[in-house]
């Protein structure tokens, strides 16, 4: 099935899915596969149409990204096929940063949302509605803040060693 | 005592007839410091739940404070039993946005280390996992002999024995120096023969299979479910192999068959790795066969990289699963945001669902044949 066909079919169940495209040309989208976008609240139900009509019984991994001077998070979903891993699908979600940001957990349906909806959860602050056990993974109960977020500031420790944190400063280069 | 992040709410209250069991975060047999809270009945686990994060490094965070060229040296440190793969996956992600071609020599190279790499980790897999088991002696042999001749020819190529920042993004580091390929020539013939030694000593020892066969069977149905990749996947019957299914770099071009067990028990686990390194040797002939003449380093500029804004997802087969690496650029000196798809991490979920039912002693058994790396796991 190609990408065109398969958007094909998810339009026809979800049409507010919508391919990902920039606005910018000089965008590198070095992703060859096809992407959608969809609203937050379907992702579960899109998730669980993936699993069961198209064959999209993995999923590969997903993540966050923080994009702070749009106020928004993009939770980023890759599935694909056991069968043919060559061929993958990118689910987008846009979730915005105020408030609480929750999505509903997939877990239910791939077992392997699990941990990483726990570790997007303690790295961005993102909640999985529906999650069997909503807790921090890699860092401890009670750590202050969310240090994937982009406006994550880091408080100053008996560990720091006045190295300076902050983007790289090269020699020659503003 | 019995408060921990994870497993609270995943087991059920505790009964009169059960106990708790706490193994690790300080354990031999976990590999690394990882915290594994065992419910028991009598001999029979119930439960299981694992605490996490003692290695967490905040590899993600580092790189949005990291030019380019500077992060490979932190993928050397994630997985560390195949860093050769790990700068690999990132490499290749980087070059996706670059767009930038790579030399054959290169290509080539990368496919000599980064199987050389593969068999270094599956040896040390089976040497370890024959101490999990109670067998002292394959360790020796394999980890403190044939892993040593492949930290040698790095040595020699690199000069790094384990973290060896030799796949660069456009290339790799270093030609090889002369006599190299012969040498990695006669390994290979070598490692062909000590496999029937390893078979003797260990694949077939009765009481090894009495410990593994039959025991921690992973339904194909709960592999695909948790995402699990790599040697673990193909031990349950599912012929996933990126290199394969998917080629990057130059793979297209080697004959192989991908490893493939059906039974999804331990000693298949073990197998799967066996029966890898007898493919790796393979391909590493065809590849040093091939190796051609030229360039090792392809045009990108050497300080100062600034890929152009954009997304990039670029995974391989790594020794213990799918290795990606998903990279967002604003067209800055270091990545807005990388995101590591950790194997090890992602197989080793499937744990607390994997142990029920099998008796304590199995725990070992099971939870070295998923073969994971701490520095991975916790990132």
């Amino acid at each position: 099935m190609d990408k065109v066909a398969l958007l094909q079919k998810i339009k026809e169940r979800f049409p507010d899915a919508a391919e990902v495209v920039s606005a910018d040309p000089k965008f590198v989208r070095a992703i060859d596969d096809l992407q959608v976008k969809v609203p937050g609240a379907q992702v579960k139900e899109l998730a669980g149409h993936l699993k069961q009509n198209l064959g999209f019984d993995f999923l590969n991994f997903l993540t966050a990204v923080d994009y702070v001077k749009e106020n928004r998070f993009e939770v980023v979903y890759h599935f694909l096929r056991s069968s043919q891993p060559a061929l993958q699908l990118v689910v987008k979600v846009d979730l915005p940063r105020d408030g609480g940001p929750t999505l509903p957990s997939l877990s239910g349906l791939f077992s392997a949302a699990d941990w990483q909806e726990r570790e997007t959860f303690d790295l961005f602050g993102i909640g999985f509605d529906g999650h069997p056990n909503p807790k921090r993974i890699l860092l401890w109960e009670g750590y202050p803040g969310w240090p994937l977020r982009k406006d994550y500031v880091h408080t100053a420790d008996k560990y720091d060693n006045g190295s300076e944190i902050g983007t790289p400063k090269l020699p020659g280069v503003k | 005592m019995l408060s921990g992040p994870s497993f609270e709410t995943k087991m059920e209250r505790v009964s009169e007839t059960e106990m708790l069991l706490n193994m690790g975060p300080q354990h031999p047999s976990t590999h690394g410091v990882l915290r594994v809270v065992l419910k028991l009945d009598g001999e029979v686990v119930t439960g299981a739940a694992m605490d996490l994060g003692y290695l967490h490094r905040g590899v993600e965070k580092l790189a949005e404070n990291r030019t380019y060229g500077q992060f490979t040296i932190l993928t050397d440190r994630d997985d560390y039993l195949c860093a050769m793969l790990n700068n690999w996956s990132y490499a290749l992600a980087v070059e996706k946005l670059l767009k930038v071609e790579i030399p054959q020599r290169a290509e080539y190279l990368r496919v000599i280390v980064g199987e050389l790499n593969r068999i270094a980790s599956h040896l040390l897999f089976i040497g370890t996992f024959g101490i999990d088991i109670g067998a002292f002696t394959p360790f020796l042999y394999a980890f403190g002999r044939e892993r040593e001749m492949i930290l040698d020819l790095f040595e020699q190529l690199c000069g790094a024995r384990i973290t060896y920042n030799y796949v660069r993004i456009g290339g790799v580091s270093n030609d090889v120096p002369d006599g190299w390929v012969e040498k990695a020539r006669k390994f290979v013939a070598h490692m062909r023969n000590c496999l029937k030694e390893y078979d003797d000593l260990l694949s077939y020892n009765p009481i090894f299979m009495d410990r593994t066969k039959g025991i921690g069977v992973l339904k194909k149905e709960m592999a695909i479910s948790y995402g699990v990749t790599g040697p673990n996947l193909r031990a349950s019957g599912v012929p996933m192999d990126l290199r394969k299914d998917a080629p990057y770099g130059i793979y297209s071009k080697f004959q192989f068959t991908a490893a493939v067990r059906q039974n999804g028990d331990c000693w298949d686990r073990y197998m799967v790795r066996r029966d890898e390194i007898a493919e790796s040797c393979s391909i590493l002939d065809q590849a040093l066969e091939g190796l051609v003449a030229g360039e090792i380093m392809g045009k990108v500029p050497k300080a100062n990289l600034r890929p152009p804004a954009g997304e990039s997802y670029a995974q391989l087969e790594g020794a213990r699963g799918v290795l990606g690496v998903y990279i967002v650029s604003d067209g800055g000196l270091s990545p807005y945001r990388l995101h590591l798809r950790a194997p090890s991490f992602i197989n080793l979920a499937m744990l607390q669902d994997m142990l029920k039912g099998w008796k304590v002693a199995d725990v070992v058994a099971i939870l070295g044949s998923i073969d994971i790396v701490l520095g991975e796991v916790d990132r």
